[in-house]
């Protein structure tokens, strides 16, 4: 009694996606015989031809021109195809958009057609360019026929042209509704045919042959919503606090990356916190009783300009595990959003498996040679694009440079010459000079001491009877007056130690200033 | 911990920076308050000297002091010229504010062979808080605080010029616990350990390896390959020292009494279970040196010298085999002193076999017990004692340094250990290509009729091992040697070179069938790191042979290690067993996810089974099975004879029984079963509440012809079974002078988880029996005190109700000793008692100042000892001597370890400071017992609480949990409240004493 079985499953689903999806082709929008529901200034510009709407201006155009329909949209699918003539031209298609003035000019989403604009997302008379990804471009067919899709569902907006993905952003607080309208350009004489396929309201989520998770996976934040790589010099005041594993740990132990940081900008007082924590991971970050978790540190420290890196250890666990590491990081990512705190990605760096042992004889299939890590620096990239963060890439560079092969102390963690080649490739992503006149040695021997009081403060030994689960111990207590706790007296000691070994630093960073 | 944007506007702290400086310079000569024990009067080395007490046969004399710069020695090492490198740590416990590192690494050398060191220069200065070290590679491998890092003297002046952090991400969360004990094994590896605050992340290109808690760390310095075995403090709390027998055998010590095989323990897995110690000291000591030196009598040949930092004594233990591990007895310590600064901290034979004693020098032994900035805490001594056989020529070393190849070969041979230790190190350093051609003819050219050949054979392999160069054939030839030793020893390097052989399970396979059990363990953990199915098939090939607690544990680790590779294979049915019994013993350990009641049910068809492994079999099918499955389970002859089998299902969660089921579990309750039987099947229907078998239940429970514990339990299981409707018959029970007293107590267990203002009346009734013991008293009191408002109801009817004095006195006892903290009930029961008056005493420094002052002057110990042993409460939880519970600190040689003023605080104030480990837990079940006594492990499943009463521990499935508070300790305040000051000082006076020769 298999079939019946099968019939009975098949009438659920349908009556399922039913009432779930709502799928709905609207039939009014256009009747294939005229305007009936199309509105325009000037309908001269507009026709129906052979089923499709046809926009010709044989005179040379002054200003954009559109053809409004009457149909409000707002999660919707709109299949189109659309042929320009000559190729070269610009037309588009405006959607969720209101007139913005009496002449019918659009402001709102226009899916863009034209030489190199295809498949690109514009708001016009807007925030303009919203995602100007060449996807489209590559897909397009020219002087022919293309078909042209476009899918917006709450703040998730694709198209895809021929069936390949052009446009993929999240857009919160878009215009979340209004009208579609298509265009001819300003300019030279055209031809545009739209041959409209068909409009479905509430669709389901599905294109370019993706699925909504994997139509999900490609989203980014509009360009004018990303955050800007270009506003990287740091303000006064500013609390920048890096997070990682070991090669970030290791990297207040050298001083090296902080030392141009703060000679670039040798008027600005800046507070520079290393929270690298040996074998931190987006999966755990191990901390103390009491100690306060990794996102609580960054709260208290008041960071505003985070630099994390993470990928590195993740990436020996191969190739399956990625997703998991990513919406991790994400996760972890999210935990530290702030609307005024830049957080920046670096890229893990590239493995040395030739440095992980000391002879011949010590090689072993350890997990270096076959660790995924630009598979993992690559997501961390598209992660930062989606989600708005800065990101530097270490990976590429660090593999195409000369040195590569001498890079790491044991095939994972740097070495001073590796410190130097990051700190170089994370100035000039910072937009910040590279090369200094003065001698930096003092300042960097600042900074180092700054720093050794930092570790010693922020990560004390014996952390268990200063604030984990030893505390009551008579350890942390006045040998006379048991209910004194003199350690974390001691430790409050370091907080003037360190706001002099500052004033020290900003003091080298004067002497970096030219005398006049 | 407030972060440091807050924390700007306090300008207090650098006033405090100040003093704090000031402090650490000064030394206060006066004894201090609250010291842990007494500094001693006279620092001198004439009167440490003068402390001691020695075995016949010897003579100790001073090889170096704070004269040649050795202030809190915490380790040392002889290089191969016979200078001793001494790592001093005058920072610890923690560097103060601001201050730069000046710990150091010095080297002492004794130029004139005097037996005195005359020379010491220091080799690194400015180290942060270093606890270990080793040489190595040219240079010295260092623990750091986070870090493990290789110092080297590049430019041969002496002093380490270059510093390469080789690991990091060790923890720091308590200074005397970092990683420590560097020790090479005899194939060039590098282990060291961590104590029970640490936790470790570090980033190694085979992942991140986490340590949490005590562990054991292994580095393989040419892979740069770092493992760590036995985290979660699973053999021992805080392992300090460890070392290898001839053949390699792994020891090491806790700083506890215990002392540990450390082998079984070498399965790398992230499974837990506690490894059995092999014995143990009277109190804590740390340190292995293996006497292997002509100089020292032979009577030592051996045996294991342990420091004795806690009772200032050098221990001595004789180890030997038992069965496929090794059991340790202690004998009459080498060395005594009465000196409480007298702090043996390493040991090792020297070059010239005497033995080297590193002495902490310091009233303080370590960390927590006293305050961080205590004054007594001694900066400036620190001494290395040298111990010397009366009569016994001292040994000729052979000069080492700079010698070629061959030369240092031919030491191999040597009698002394400590050559050997020196030659393997050295040879792992000289370039590969110098060593190999020498060593391969120096392997064909030796005597194979030497009694010695295959340990010769052993110590070459050693030295390929610590280049990482694989030899097969040298390999094979010791599996297959006539000596036990070479075999184990070739299964545990088939073991170490897993990824490198080819067949590495090939060589094993026979290894792992060797008639030697000690060759069968070392295999058994060699197979557990062949990352192959195949090799949980060979694994369990050493069932074939009798086993024992190290096999069991290694092999059940196995099965966890190998879990990844043999759990998917056989389930795809690529995985087959010589013997089925080997599978059933498998999945009896380790049940697969996939196991359906099918594979079980056919499984446990298999015919030779274990008891043991027929049981837990049948439980696995219970756990996955249905109503049908709890039929046959029920229905299998062992149902009728296994009370473990039964006990075990009751703690399962409940499962469907069906009306043939539970007939199938009136058979069990026949009374023709033993009472084992019938009692864990009473256990059984009350945990499941199989309602159909409360008539049988009812039977057993009120013939007087049945065992009293059948009866006791099946009353119990009535109240569960049927409710409130039992009242009638418990109190009738309760309160009949027929009853006998285990019926009694069963039916005020019953009344108490029923209506504990019912059980107060009954309790009270029972209390006012005449005589009893403390003990009984206990009994009687305990099921309505362990009960969910219990206490109070106890205490209201008391308050309307009298009692005789003299069990009104037995009351307060059986409360002490029980460890109840309840002050009202005690105040009535002091009432009741009328013959003591109350003296509740009040903390206060004065006050434990005077009365240290009395029990100086006037205290009376043989006073005190009738004292301490007429209170039943305190030999109840203390351990004194070997006599006496084990969950409060054991007291043998408490006066080493603490001054009379420490005493008189924890006797008084227990809540003040709580030794570690010593936190009292109290945990209440859903249905309203209450268990309190000390958390010994816990796992994501079940707590194990250690009480007062049961020698057993208690084990707690966390389903059953109401809540679990951790707070202060088990001993009650108050317990010296109905003593006079003179009782109290003379007690103090004893236990002051205690550990004294």
């Amino acid at each position: 009694m298999i079939v019946p079985r099968i019939f009975v499953a098949v009438l659920i689903w349908i009556s399922f996606s039913a009432t779930f999806a709502r799928a709905q082709t609207d039939k009014t929008f256009f009747n294939g015989k005229n305007l009936a529901s199309w509105s325009a200034t000037d309908m001269k510009y507009w026709s129906v031809k052979n089923g499709a709407i046809v926009g010709r201006a044989t005179q040379p155009v002054e200003k954009n021109r559109f053809l409004w329909s009457s149909v409000k949209v707002a999660d919707f699918y709109l299949s189109i195809d659309v042929k320009l003539e000559p190729d070269d031209r610009n037309a588009g298609i405006q959607f969720r958009s209101q007139k913005a003035d009496e002449t019918g000019q659009a402001l709102g989403y226009q899916a863009d057609m034209g030489k190199d604009v295809w498949g690109r997302l514009y708001h016009e008379h807007g925030r303009q360019k919203l995602d100007w990804s060449d996807r489209g471009e590559k897909a397009v067919q020219r002087g022919q026929w293309n078909h042209y899709e476009i899918l917006a569902v709450g703040n998730r907006i694709w198209t895809a042209i021929n069936g390949k993905l052009a446009v993929a952003v999240k857009d919160p607080d878009g215009d979340a509704s209004g009208y579609i309208a298509l265009q001819i350009h300003s300019g030279e004489p055209q031809t545009v045919t739209y041959k409209i396929n068909r409009l479905v309201h509430n669709p389901k989520v599905e294109l370019a042959g993706l699925t909504e998770s994997q139509l999900n996976k490609e989203l980014k934040l509009p360009e004018d919503k990303r955050q800007s790589n270009h506003s990287t010099t740091f303000k006064s005041g500013d609390v920048i606090v890096f997070a990682g594993g070991t090669n970030i740990a290791a990297m207040r132990k050298d001083g090296i990356l902080e030392t141009r940081i703060m000679a670039a900008q040798p008027t600005t007082r800046l507070h520079l916190w290393n929270l690298g924590w040996d074998g931190d991971t987006v999966f755990e970050q191990f901390r103390d009783v009491g100690f306060g978790s990794w996102s609580k540190n960054l709260d208290s420290l008041g960071a505003n300009v985070v630099f994390v890196q993470f990928g590195q250890l993740e990436s020996l666990q191969g190739t399956n595990e990625l997703p998991r590491f990513i919406s991790a990081y994400k996760k972890l990512l999210d935990s530290i959003r702030k609307p005024n705190r830049r957080i920046v990605l670096l890229s893990p760096i590239p493995f040395e498996p030739e440095r992980s042992y000391l002879t011949p004889e010590g090689k072993s299939n350890n997990r270096l040679t076959t660790a995924p890590v630009e598979a993992y620096a690559d997501a961390i990239r598209k992660l930062a694009e989606s989600e708005g963060y800065g990101f530097v890439d270490l990976f590429h560079p660090l593999r195409s440079s000369a040195l590569f092969g001498s890079l790491t102390t044991d095939g994972l963690h740097l070495n001073p010459e590796g410190h130097r080649l990051v700190a170089e490739l994370i100035m000039k992503e910072l937009k910040l000079p590279g090369a200094f006149a003065g001698d930096l040695a003092p300042l960097r021997q600042e900074i180092l001491s700054k720093n050794v009081l930092w570790f010693n403060y922020w990560r004390p030994s014996n952390w268990a009877f200063l604030n984990g689960d030893r505390t009551t111990q008579p350890f942390s207590h006045d040998w006379k007056d048991k209910s004194r706790r003199i350690f974390p007296e001691e430790m409050k000691a370091f907080e003037p130690l360190i706001r002099e070994a500052e004033q020290r630093i900003e003091d080298e960073q004067k002497k970096l200033l030219p005398v006049r | 911990m407030v972060l440091i944007q807050k924390a700007i506007t306090n300008k207090i702290p650098l006033l405090i920076a100040f003093i704090f400086s000031q402090i650490y310079h000064s030394l206060a000569q006066t004894i201090n308050p609250m010291s842990v024990s007494p500094a001693e009067a006279d620092n001198s080395v004439a009167a440490e000297l003068k402390s001691f007490q020695l075995a016949d046969g010897y003579k100790i004399e001073l090889f170096a002091s704070e004269e040649l710069g050795i202030a809190d020695p915490c380790a040392m090492r002889w290089d191969e010229k016979g200078r001793l490198w001494v790592l001093t740590i005058p920072s610890y416990p923690q560097l103060g504010p601001g201050q730069k590192p000046f710990d150091k690494l010095t080297i002492l050398e004794d130029r004139n062979h005097d037996g005195k060191a005359d020379t010491s220069h220091v080799f690194a200065d400015g180290l942060m808080m270093p606890l270990g070290f080793e040489l190595g590679h040219g240079g010295v491998y260092l623990g750091e605080q986070t870090e493990l890092v290789f110092l080297k003297d590049t430019d041969g002046d002496g002093k380490a010029d270059t510093r390469q952090v080789l690991m990091s991400g060790f923890g720091t969360h308590d200074s005397h616990q970092t990683i420590n004990s560097f020790l090479w094994s005899p194939g060039g590896e590098l282990f060291f350990s961590q104590g029970h605050s640490i936790y470790s992340r570090v980033e190694t290109a085979w992942g991140i390896e986490k340590a949490d808690r005590a562990a054991i760390w292994r580095y393989r310095p040419l892979r740069r390959q770092l493992d760590n075995f036995l985290d979660g403090s699973t053999a021992s709390v805080n392992p300090w020292g460890m070392n290898f027998g001839e053949w390699g055998e792994m020891f090491h010590k806790a700083n506890d009494p215990e002392l540990f095989y450390t082998v079984p323990g070498l399965v790398k897995t992230a499974h837990r279970a506690l490894l059995p110690p092999i014995g143990k000291l009277v109190i804590k000591g740390s340190i292995i040196e293996i006497i292997r030196t002509k100089h020292l009598p032979d009577d030592l040949k051996g045996d294991f010298i342990i420091a004795g930092y806690y009772n200032n004594k050098i221990e001595r233990m004789r180890v030997t085999s038992d069965s496929s591990g090794y059991t340790a007895r202690l004998l009459e310590p080498i060395l005594s002193s009465s000196s409480r600064s007298f702090r043996p901290i390493d040991i090792k034979v020297g070059p010239d076999g005497a033995l080297y004693v590193l002495d902490w020098y310091n009233p303080i032994i370590g960390h927590y017990q006293a305050s961080m900035r205590h004054p007594d805490r001694d900066k400036m001594h620190g001494r290395i004692w040298r111990i010397t056989a009366t009569g016994r020529p001292l040994v000729q070393p052979p000069k080492l340094a700079d010698q070629p190849v061959a030369v240092l070969l031919d030491q191999l041979k040597s009698d002394e250990h400590w050559v050997r230790y020196q030659v393997k190190r050295l040879l792992a350093e000289k370039p590969l290509n110098d060593v190999r051609p020498v060593l391969t003819e120096w392997v064909e050219k030796l005597d194979r009729n030497d009694p010695n050949y295959e340990h010769q054979l052993m110590e070459a392999l050693g030295v390929y091992e610590s280049h990482e160069v694989v030899h097969e054939s040298l390999l094979r030839q010791l599996a297959s040697g006539k000596e036990p030793g070479a075999r184990a020893y070739a299964a545990h390097v088939a073991g170490r070179w897993a990824d490198q052989l080819l067949k590495p399970l090939e060589i094993l396979e026979p290894l792992i069938r060797d008639a030697n059990p000690r060759v069968r363990l070392e295999a058994l953990v060699a197979v557990s790191a062949v990352h192959k199915p195949e090799a949980m098939a060979l694994a369990t090939q050493v069932l074939d042979q009798p086993m024992d607690k190290f096999l069991r544990y290694a092999l059940e680790k196995t099965a966890y290690a190998l879990q990844d590779w043999w759990d998917p294979a056989l389930q795809t049915g690529k995985l087959a067993f010589k013997k089925p019994a080997q599978l059933a013993w498998l999945v009896s350990m380790l049940p697969p996810s996939w196991y359906t009641p099918d594979h079980y049910r056919k499984l446990i068809q298999t015919e030779n089974l274990s008891p043991e492994v027929r049981r837990s079999l049948l439980l696995s099918l219970a756990k996955t099975g249905k109503a049908p499955d709890i039929e046959f389970i029920l229905r299998q002859p062992s149902a009728q004879t296994d009370a473990a089998l039964l006990e075990n299902l009751s703690k399962l969660d409940v499962k469907p029984v069906t009306a043939v089921a539970a007939a199938n579990l009136r058979n069990s309750l026949s009374p023709t079963k033993t009472a084992e039987v019938n009692m864990a099947a009473i256990h059984l229907a009350r945990s499941w509440k199989i309602r159909p078998v409360a008539a049988t239940i009812n039977h057993l429970a009120t013939n007087n012809q049945i065992d009293q514990r059948v009866r006791a339990e099946g009353l119990k299981a009535l109240v569960e079974l049927n409710g409130r409707t039992v009242l009638p018959l418990l109190q009738k029970l309760a309160v009949s002078a027929e009853t006998p007293r285990v019926i009694r107590l069963a039916s005020l267990k019953g009344i108490s988880e029923l209506d504990v203002a019912l059980a107060a009346n009954a309790t009270v009734l029972e209390m006012q029996r005449p005589g009893g013991s403390v003990n009984d008293m206990q009994e009687t009191i305990a099921p309505l005190i362990d009960q969910r408002s219990g206490t109070k109801a106890l205490t209201a009817k008391l308050a309307k109700t009298a009692l005789p004095k003299p069990q009104a006195r037995l009351a307060l006892e059986a409360l002490a000793a029980k460890g109840i903290n309840a002050p009202e009930l005690v105040a009535r029961l002091n009432q009741l008692a009328e013959a003591r008056t109350i003296v509740a005493r009040k903390y206060s420094p004065d006050y434990v100042e005077k009365l240290a002052k009395a029990v100086k002057e006037q205290g009376n110990a043989k006073r005190g000892e009738l004292i301490y042993q007429t209170n039943p409460s305190c030999s109840a939880c203390h351990a004194l001597n070997g006599n006496g519970g084990t969950i409060g600190p054991n007291l043998s040689a408490i006066g080493r370890g603490l001054s009379s003023r420490e005493i008189i605080t924890e006797v008084l104030w227990p809540n003040q400071n709580i030794k570690e480990g010593y936190n009292r837990v109290q945990v209440e079940t859903k249905k309203g017992e209450i268990i309190q006594g000390i958390k010994v492990f816990e796992t994501a499943d079940v707590i194990h609480i250690k009480t007062t009463g049961l020698t057993k521990n208690r084990v707690i499935d966390k389903k059953e949990l109401a809540s679990q508070t951790e707070s202060g300790s088990l001993m009650p305040t108050g317990l010296m409240d109905t003593y006079s000051e003179e009782d109290v000082r003379d007690l103090i006076r004893y236990l002051s004493e205690l550990g004294s020769n």
